[in-house]
């Protein structure tokens, strides 16, 4: 997809980025590390971006968030994105990094499970205050 | 003496949790940081200042940049 100059700013929690970069590889940390260095001096290209599932098919609920592959375009690493308004712009804030699929039996959480259980958190009391 | 530690400490308490208590005990251990701070989402946007849009923001911000981005593609 061609460039359209249309990035958005992005803001990497640090406690969440080092939890997530600490049980990454070698080789994850680093591409992570270029991808925040790049994405936080800026933005993100819209071009990058894709929508999240709301529902993936692993049962995360993934809403109002955006994805990157790391590295661009179809690393095997993945970084969540929840899309927020801030003093009315809009800006992304880093949900989970991680791997994008694991082996088969492997029982670690990819970065869609990472980021969903943070997000499930907000759906769950947002739900509550809908009741 | 049979020594234990606290990983297996930890799964045998999990052990006896009920199924049906599973998710949260999940759910707030995925959210502890390195550091035992709130990693979790309403943690993070609060730290940041944001605020989370409406339905209606986020379907007026996907038919604005919709078209410039990739499609989503099933995976997550």
């Amino acid at each position: 997809m061609a460039d359209t100059g249309i990035r958005f700013p992005a803001r990497f929690d640090p406690d969440a980025w080092e939890t997530d970069l600490a049980r990454s590889t070698p080789d994850g940390r680093t591409a992570a590390e270029t991808a925040k260095v790049d994405y936080e001096r800026s933005g993100v290209p819209a071009e990058r971006l894709r929508p999240c599932d709301p529902e993936g098919r692993d049962g995360n609920r993934l809403e109002n968030c955006l994805k990157v592959y790391v590295p661009h375009p179809a690393g095997k690493w993945g970084i969540v994105f929840m899309l927020l308004e801030i003093d009315s712009r809009l800006r992304l804030e880093f949900m989970g990094f991680g791997m994008r699929h694991h082996p088969k039996n492997a029982h670690a959480p990819n970065v869609y499970d990472l980021s969903g259980k943070r997000v499930a958190e907000i759906t769950a009391r947002d739900l509550r205050e809908k009741k | 003496m049979k020594l234990v530690t606290m990983r297996e400490t930890a799964q045998t308490l999990l052990d006896q949790v009920p199924d049906d208590e599973l998710d949260d005990i999940v759910r707030f251990l995925a959210c502890r940081g390195i550091s035992g701070t709130d990693i979790s989402a309403k943690a993070i946007i609060t730290r940041g200042g944001g605020k989370e849009l409406t339905p209606q923001q986020w379907e007026a911000f996907i038919a604005e940049y919709g078209p410039h981005m990739l499609p989503p593609d099933g995976e997550g």
